[in-house]
């Protein structure tokens, strides 16, 4: 079984290859490659969770990449229900989202290159959930990145496309060098990379508490990168600049799910130091808040479902910090549905709606597209966590873990943050499907201005949108309605497939269910506290059964949130948001996303750039003078040699028997007999 | 050592080369109607033989089988060696016939006469003691005085036969005398005998100079400054496969002997040749980078490329030891493959071009993709660019050189390296930045297509899972010299 992982990995890749090298102009076959890649993965994936979940265990299969000495570097496979789960939530995401982007990048003229990136970016994230060590992981984290850059900037030939997959890429990357300080500190103290023998190491003392904290930390901050966690989180919102179905692919299964199973990956670090899981907890339930005070203030529907996803991964987050690994893991995994649903069909609104994406251009869309609505609703019930969504079962294994863990105070974070994720997401499902139609929709394809969140006072002035723009009359909008229909059976079947997996994934992790998800993935490393007292806690836990003051709260918390969202949104008149008058400038800073983005700028602006000025002099005067003073010496050097090399063989001749009798001479010299004789020192 | 019983099967590399050769010669002397195009048949005879040899030679591994009265020698070393010098022929073939019909040379006198060489090289690498050395060494030598100036009635490549002539007739002559002075102090001509009869005392004196003429001698083959000035004038002058094998073949065969002579009979004598070795590798390496950098012709920077190459192979030679001989091995195999996979594209841009300048590699990036890809990693390899094999072969060569406490060697190595980034990405520039003279796309035939695909995957693959082959290379040091 661990043998097949290496296929499940190593298909998408050879679908990259074959479409970059020789398919390329045939689009159609393509796009068939890679799914057909995909699908023998994810086919196999299946295969290897079965055979994980009849017999449970860690294998391992490793060959010997390099040895240089003391060194030794591994390939390896490293299968366990973790990596088993992880396998197969990507390769059937990443199927899903690529059969939908046959519809969706139909039309695209760089198709083929779309395609052979997916399969890259599949074979990353596969490669890094069966890494076996930490620098094999390190290798397929980066290729992810990479990845995402190349797609996020997909339309590159768009400023803002180029501007956020640059975003993207340095601010991960800015995480990605603790990750790799992480790794280079585990390495010099254990000189291993391997996963389990630094768990064991670590276990076993051989690290001081000191290193163990600062290697977890590390790790922490390059998860955070990858993660969007405060105060990395900044590129996820752009990023919603490349094609949808990326956004589907990135935000579910593959880039910000690397962080999370980063740290679950490497849990024994963060169980041996107390101050680190504190640490992940808060900034995870900090994140979490944090982005769902945003989400209620935003207008583009694909940044609400982004902001959503920086809240729910804060969620994670929170459960790994407070020692809910089987909670953290099995949201990680029921998110990736139904934030995949989310996007997909976000996605598939915007492609049947003249590609807009301000939900206050929409409005009474359910009408034109039910099976799109229908599941963005099961979706959003998901991700608010209501019962018996796929959401609520693992969003109340976060909240009675870190009930568990003694911080009260993030427990009432998390619920609270349950209204929140209610209340946004029930806003954009009532203002793009139900009241009436915008004042301000589109009637045709040409690009409209961004309107943002219009204000009551500036739509009730008489016959002036937001942006001063004429409404559109009844005759245009009517002659546009024709042409709504409901996107095609490529898009809607993977809609229906993910919403069926967002009702029914939940109900795995019952609890109390004698082989549910709890018995199946579970942290047992060698971590302090490990062992028989670990075992016999979870075993407890799992036959516990629900909590039911935390089942009571969290629904609570989401009707109301559903309530409230209806009292606003539900019975709207016109395109306009009420929300933005009760709360006055706070709506106003949350619309701007707390000015982080802008504070970072500024701060770029006043400092950086001010030292970068100063280097810069400082490599143009003097770096460059140097450089440019040893180039004209080399070059000075290699011209004066050039004479020597005149193309007489004689001259050559000579110099060849001058040196040997060079070497000679140098050879007699130290010998200190004959020198002694030749030199005169004999007596 | 076997006595005297003639061991047939551990020659069946040589048997397998030379005999197709002489059948090459023969069928293309005597065949009527006997045209160029036809000939090309030929190269893919020769080709063939080159892969049949290696398999030989492959199933050899782990004999370590003794002949010809101890004086040949198949280890797993003369393996290795033997595969390199055989890739080197193999992927020179490939290209060849585009280059040589096109200057009306028959591909089956350059077939014959490469597998010819090539037959010398298989010797030479398990050449054990000083006649079999010194016999395989010219019939290298002889094959290339043809090679080179196989263009008839064309000037240059006649002035460069008769340079490469001269010159290394020379070292032969100052390599036989330091034979003979070692010869005359032993008594013996086996390699395995030099370090037993002057036991663990001190050599003598003319026992050292006896090594300094040979290092010489064999120095002229693998570029070692002062005795490398003939380098860059042949590789100018003769035609580009012939180059391509010449750089490669021919140094990989000599390093073979090299291991053995320094690093296996000379060894007790370090004192004598490691500084001496140690101080011409470093200005190997200066020289080399140095004079590259003015060039404007791809092949003289080509030549002063190999120059700087064999500094960095020879500081690992100085450096010794088991993982100086490895290193010594893989980059050998390393720097063949990217320097036949550069000469290609060369072969195949001069053709069209009609010149060799690098001007006339502008815009190669527009008017053939393929063939500035397979240069792009040629160079990135040999600059020493991760992850390709050439920067896996220079971390194991410095990393042998620290090992063996050569700390301000290693150092200055690695500065000097830094030059040779510049003159290989200024083709690359040149390549895809720079306007295209003329945009005709280049067209190539599928042997030169094999030989860069060849190139390209041993470029990626070798830098990527460096292991099996430094895993080979280590096992074959470890199974001794002699």
């Amino acid at each position: 079984m661990v043998n097949l992982a290496w296929w499940v990995v190593f298909l998408p890749l050879l679908a990259f290859l074959l479409i970059s090298l020789v398919t390329r102009p045939h689009r159609k076959l393509s796009g068939w490659i890679t799914i057909l890649a995909v699908g023998a993965s994810f086919v196999l994936s299946v295969a290897i969770l079965l055979d994980m979940l009849a017999r449970p265990g860690a294998r391992e299969s490793a060959w010997q990449w390099l040895s240089l000495g003391p060194v030794h570097v591994e390939l390896g496979v490293l299968l366990d229900p973790l990596a088993a789960i992880m396998l197969v939530v990507v390769t059937l995401v990443s199927l899903l989202v690529q059969i939908y982007s046959t519809a969706y990048m139909g039309e695209d003229p760089g198709y083929s290159r779309y395609f052979a990136f997916m399969g890259l970016f599949t074979f990353s994230m596969l490669g890094l959930v069966v890494a076996n060590n930490y620098l094999e992981m390190y290798v397929f984290w980066e290729l992810v990145g990479l990845c995402s850059y190349l797609l996020i900037g997909f339309w590159y030939e768009k400023p803002s496309a180029a501007a956020a997959a640059k975003k993207a890429f340095v601010v991960t990357r800015f995480g990605d060098f603790g990750f790799l300080l992480a790794i280079l500190l585990l390495f010099g103290h254990l000189g291993t990379f391997n996963f389990g023998e630094v768990a064991q190491g670590v276990a076993d003392g051989r690290l001081p508490a000191a290193a163990v904290t600062a290697a977890a930390l590390l790790v922490f901050f390059g998860a955070a990168g990858k993660s969007a966690q405060f105060p990395l989180h900044v590129w996820l919102p752009d990023a919603m600049e490349g094609p949808t179905p990326v956004s589907a692919l990135i935000h579910a299964a593959t880039m910000v799910a690397a962080g999370v199973y980063l740290v679950a990956r490497t849990y024994g670090l963060f169980v041996s130091s107390a101050a680190s899981l504190l640490v992940v907890a808060y900034i995870g339930g900090f994140t979490a808040l944090f982005a769902a005070t945003i989400a209620i203030a935003q207008s583009d529907i694909k940044r609400i479902v982004a902001y959503s996803t920086i809240s729910q991964l804060g969620y994670m987050m929170m459960a790994l910090g407070a020692g809910g690994f089987t909670a953290g893991v099995f949201h990680l995994m029921t998110h990736a549905f139904f934030k995949a649903l989310l996007f997909l069909g976000a996605g598939s609104v915007i492609l049947m709606y003249f590609h807009e994406q301000n939900i206050w251009r929409m409005g009474g869309l359910y009408r034109y597209m039910k099976i799109t609505a229908i599941t963005m609703i099961v979706a959003a019930l998901a991700n608010a966590g209501l019962f018996p969504f796929a959401g609520f079962f693992s969003k109340d294994e976060i909240l009675v873990a870190v009930k568990e863990s003694g911080h009260l105070g993030l427990y009432w974070i998390g619920a609270f943050t349950a209204l929140l994720t209610a209340f946004y997401m029930f806003r954009l499902v009532f203002v793009v499907f139900f009241g009436p139609r915008s004042e301000f929709s589109p009637s045709g394809h040409e690009a409209l201005p961004d309107i943002g969140n219009p204000r009551p006072a500036q739509v009730e002035a008489p016959g002036a949108g937001a942006s001063g723009e004429p409404a559109v009359s009844a005759q245009a909008r009517a002659e546009a309605d024709k042409h709504l229909h409901e996107s095609p059976a490529v898009v809607t079947l993977p809609l229906m497939i993910l919403a069926f997996l967002s009702i029914v994934a939940g109900f795995w992790g019952w609890p109390g269910l004698s082989h549910g998800f709890g018995s199946f993935v579970f942290f047992s490393g060698a971590g302090a506290g490990g062992g028989a007292a670990a075992e016999a806690a979870r075993a407890a836990h799992a036959a516990a059964g629900f909590d039911w003051p935390t089942v009571i709260v969290s629904n609570f918390f989401v009707l109301l949130g559903l309530l409230l969202a209806w009292v606003l949104y539900g019975r709207r008149r016109r395109a306009a948001d009420p929300l933005a008058e009760i709360l006055g400038p706070v709506f106003t800073v949350l619309e701007h996303k707390y000015y982080v983005d802008e504070f970072y700028l500024w701060f770029i602006r006043h400092f950086v750039d001010g030292g970068a000025a100063v280097l810069a002099w400082i490599d143009a005067n003097i770096v460059n003078g140097i450089a440019n003073g040893i180039g004209a010496l080399l070059m000075g050097i290699g011209g004066l040699l050039r004479l020597f090399q005149n193309g007489w063989v004689q001259r050559y001749a000579l110099i060849f028997f001058i040196a040997v009798l060079v070497l000679v001479a140098v050879l007699v010299y130290r010998e200190p007999a004959l020198t002694a004789a030749i030199v005169g020192g004999a007596r | 050592m076997d006595g005297g019983a003639m061991n047939f099967a551990i020659l069946w590399p040589e048997i397998i080369t030379s005999g197709v050769g002489v059948l090459v010669l023969a069928v293309g002397l005597l065949a009527k109607g006997e045209t160029l195009q036809r000939s090309r048949a030929a190269a893919w005879v020769g080709v063939l033989a080159t892969v049949a040899a290696a398999l030989a030679a492959w199933n050899l591994q782990g004999r370590n089988l003794t002949a010809f009265f101890g004086g040949y020698r198949l280890d797993d070393l003369a393996v290795f060696f033997k595969i390199v010098v055989l890739l080197a022929a193999g992927m020179t073939l490939l290209f060849a016939p585009d280059f040589l019909v096109r200057h009306f040379v028959r591909p089956s006198d350059f077939t014959a006469l490469v597998l010819f060489g090539v037959t010398g090289m298989m010797l030479l690498a398990s050449a054990l003691d000083f006649i079999t050395l010194y016999i395989s060494l010219e019939l290298i030598s002889l094959s290339f005085y043809a090679l080179i100036a196989i263009q008839k009635g064309e000037v240059r490549p006649a002035e460069a036969g008769l340079k490469y002539l001269l010159l290394s007739s020379l070292a032969s002559a100052v390599m036989l005398y330091g034979m003979s002075l070692i010869y005359g102090l032993t008594g013996s001509t086996y390699l395995e005998a030099i370090p037993k009869a002057f036991g663990s005392g001190q050599w003598p004196l003319l026992a050292g100079v006896g090594v300094l003429f040979i290092l010489a001698g064999l120095g002229l083959k693998v570029y070692l400054v002062p005795f490398h000035m003939w380098a860059p004038d042949v590789y100018e002058g003769a035609p580009v496969p012939t180059v391509a094998f010449l750089a490669t073949g021919s140094s990989a065969a000599t390093l073979a002997v090299i291991l053995r002579l320094f690093e296996g009979s000379f060894a007790a004598a370090g004192g004598v040749w490691v500084p001496v070795l140690l101080v011409l590798a470093i200005v190997t390496m200066g020289v080399g980078n140095l004079m590259a950098l003015p060039q404007t012709n791809i092949k003289r920077l080509l030549a002063y490329s190999s120059i700087a190459h064999a500094g960095y192979i020879l500081l690992a030679v100085a450096a010794g030891g088991s993982s100086g001989a490895a290193a010594v091995m893989y980059y050998t195999l390393l720097y063949a493959v990217s320097t036949i996979a550069a000469f290609a594209v060369v072969s195949v841009y001069s053709q069209a071009a009609g010149s060799s300048d690098i001007q006339d590699l502008a815009g190669l990036a527009r008017r053939s993709p393929f063939l500035s890809f397979v240069m792009l990693a040629a160079f990135a390899s040999l600059a020493g660019v991760p992850p390709l094999a050439g920067f896996m072969a220079k971390f194991t060569v410095f990393a042998a050189a620290v090992e063996a406490g050569l700390l301000v060697p290693a150092g200055l190595g690695l500065v000097i390296s830094v030059i040779s980034i510049y003159y290989y990405f200024q083709v690359i520039r040149v390549m895809y930045v720079s306007e295209p003279r003329e945009s005709t796309p280049l067209t190539f035939g599928w042997g030169t297509r094999v030989a860069l695909l060849l190139g390209l995957a041993g470029i990626l693959l070798l830098g990527v899972f460096p292991g099996p082959a430094l895993h080979m290379a280590q096992t074959a040091v470890a199974a001794g010299l002699f």
